[in-house]
């Protein structure tokens, strides 16, 4: 009940005129940034922090939130028409969408992929009212062991999930942590690595480092890359309507896929993608016609559609209930809230509930504005992928440039912006994941600072850090994911190589 | 040769860094310094970083993947991202976006020299009345943004 009326306030909060504009702005630019390849929600969202500076930290919010809800949306739209995905999370979308709008079922696979997104957003939303709730009662248990083992364990999932080399993700995030400490030290007050730079010494902002590695680094990368110009399926308004079995065929994957995103959602690195891969598998495994998974299934379309936005909910837990970002997009969102004065995290439930319950309100608005929104207008989107590179690019390199400079008008950060856009370039380019550095680099003054005060509180003795209830409840269940798989593999391989011998 | 070259960085880097880490006070587990974290991280980082450099020099370099370095584009774009700053701190904010626009603009492949001029002139306006005017983003101004501010009824 108690939720159920805080739920009424956040409603009354974001169902003011300001607030709904701004959702209305903020899904509608969403919808665009998942439509053109590149930007993404991350680069979007940080491009657009400066216009956030003169709103109020709930407007803020609400806007960030319509941005990634809409770029999950609008991404599936030019996986479908133009076997061009929009954004990393909808690339799964392309190998059945494409192949539905080949055969004439385009309307319909962008219908399901809409009422999914819009199912599966909603429903996430319910899990993160009630997971946040319980997550923060918890969290204000935590102490200094608690922060740090929630770190070292964020960090290390994030570098067996963020895909690719795992030895390349371990350097990405340890160079992360190594940026984190450049700056004054909290605890003693002594400089570190500043060379005598006064910026420096509130350390390495994320967002320079951010836009330069994800926003720059992606636009050196396009300058290189040839224009892809698929070609177009045109779509009238009486195609969008799927058949009765097209709709039967969709609902168990749609809420299949909200419930593997939701969880997905919730662990650390890029969830929202890796969840569209689970879902699609798991699709495919259930469905008792796999031989038409690629060839235009629409249960290939339902189920990873639903899943990436039931993503975005599942992570919005750990930042709302603990104050700690598992996804770069998340870590800029901190930075939004940091720029008005608001610390995330268990407190935030019951210091700034209007806050709190008006973004998770807004967030039901949002994803009721983007049904609306995206349907009627898919073809107009579709047609936003037809603006030139040329022209593309340096607007984006414009809008990072302004952006960083907004923020904290500071030639040094447009100086870190440009050394980590060519990193990006460079690093992407070699297949290093830039999101575990980001994230390091958040999340790394928090480790810091907490293993520091764990070591001086047990002075300095490591066991009593690690058998304390929560912390070790929280080592045994990572040691249980991590070990599980790899036993399983092991075991595999036995039984496979038994009968050889 | 580049996958060995950022290997080489990096490590370089890991070097570097554990030095500095060490020039900081360590302390003891039950008083941890300033410099006992980053020391952790600078060792961790060397040894991860020392493997890949190995494993990277001992294979075959011709068969590596990615995009070539030196080609105009991303060379000009970081060019101007290096000469952005030192030309908003001496130009102001019109000109130096201007010319840091327009020199995109032709790097990209946009058209002629005047239609490009034109583009990044417009673009530069019309960002400036956006961040300066509407979002109230105090940019580098000297006497012409100051006359666009004005016009917008907003003192600069």
């Amino acid at each position: 009940m108690n939720v159920l009326h805080q739920l009424v306030m956040g409603f009354q909060v974001a169902a003011t005129p300001g607030n709904l504009l701004w959702a209305l702005i903020g899904a509608f630019v969403g919808t665009i940034v998942g439509v053109l390849p590149g930007i993404g929600p991350l680069g979007s969202m940080a491009i657009l922090l400066s216009f956030t500076l003169r709103m109020d930290a709930t407007t803020a919010m609400i806007f960030f939130a319509g941005i990634y809800y809409g770029a999950m949306y609008g991404g599936s739209t030019t996986s479908i028409l133009l076997n061009i995905p929009g954004e990393a999370a909808s690339v799964v979308t392309c190998i059945d969408g494409y192949k539905m709008a080949q055969k004439g079922r385009g309307g319909a696979a962008l219908t399901v992929s809409a009422v999914g997104s819009f199912v599966a957003g909603t429903l996430s939303i319910v899990g993160l009212m009630f997971a946040a709730s319980v997550l923060a009662d918890v969290a204000l248990k935590f102490g200094p062991p608690e922060f740090f083992a929630m770190s070292a364990i964020g960090l290390l999932f994030l570098v067996r999930l963020s895909g690719g080399s795992s030895m390349k993700n371990v350097i990405m995030l340890l160079l992360g942590l190594a940026l984190s400490t450049v700056g004054t030290d909290r605890l003693h007050g002594s400089s570190r690595f500043t060379f005598g730079i006064d910026e420096l010494g509130q350390g390495v902002d994320f967002l320079p480092v951010a836009m330069g590695l994800f926003g720059i680094g992606e636009v050196m990368l396009s300058a290189v890359e040839k224009e892809s110009a698929g070609e177009m399926i045109r779509i009238r308004m009486r195609d969008l309507l799927p058949r009765a079995d097209e709709w039967r065929r969709s609902i168990a994957p749609i809420f299949r896929g909200s419930i593997i995103g939701f969880f997905i959602g919730l662990l650390p690195g890029p969830s929202p993608v890796i969840s569209t891969f689970v879902s699609y598998m798991t699709e495919k495994k259930w469905s008792k016609r796999p031989e038409e998974f690629g060839e235009g299934a629409i249960e290939g379309v339902a189920g990873p559609e639903s899943a990436n936005n039931a993503a975005v909910g599942g992570a919005y837990v750990p930042l709302l209930a603990l104050g700690v970002p598992f996804t770069p997009a998340m870590a800029v969102v901190v930075g939004a809230l940091m720029l008005h004065g608001v610390t995330p995290g268990p407190m935030m439930m019951t210091e700034r509930p209007q806050l709190f319950w008006g973004v998770i309100a807004s967030m039901y608005i949002g994803n009721v504005m983007l049904l609306v929104l995206n349907l009627p207008l898919v073809q107009a989107f579709a047609m936003i992928t037809r603006i030139p590179k040329h022209v593309l690019l340096p607007v984006i390199v414009l809008m990072c440039l302004v952006g960083v400079y907004s923020v904290s008008s500071s030639y040094v950060d447009l100086y870190v912006l440009a050394l980590f856009g060519v990193a990006g370039f460079v690093l992407r380019g070699l297949g290093y994941q830039p999101a575990p550095l980001v994230l390091a680099l958040v999340i790394g003054p928090m480790m810091e600072t907490s293993l520091r005060e764990s070591l001086m509180i047990n002075q300095g003795a490591i066991a009593p850090m690690i058998v304390r209830p929560i912390a070790g409840t929280m080592y045994l269940a990572a040691a249980c994911a991590l070990a599980i798989p790899l036993i399983l593999r092991v075991v595999r391989r036995g039984v496979a190589a038994a009968p050889a011998t | 040769m580049k996958e060995r070259i950022v290997a080489a960085g990096i490590l370089a880097f890991a070097l570097a860094y554990a030095a500095g880490s060490l020039a900081l006070k360590v302390g003891t587990l039950a008083q941890p310094g300033a410099g006992q974290f980053p020391a952790a991280i600078a060792f961790a980082l060397l040894a991860v970083s020392g493997v890949h450099a190995w494993r990277t020099f001992r294979n075959d370099a011709r068969e590596e993947k990615g995009h070539a370095w030196a080609r105009l584009a991303p060379a000009g774009i970081a060019a101007t991202l290096v000469v952005y700053p030192l030309l908003l701190r001496s130009l102001s904010f019109l000109l130096s976006t201007c010319i840091v626009l327009f020199v995109l603009f032709r790097l990209l492949g946009f058209k002629r020299s005047l239609t490009s001029l034109a583009a990044a002139a417009v673009t530069t306006v019309l960002s400036f009345v956006v961040f300066a005017g509407l979002l109230g983003v105090v940019l580098p101004s000297g006497a012409a943004e100051g006359s666009i501010l004005r016009l917008l009824g907003i003192s600069g």
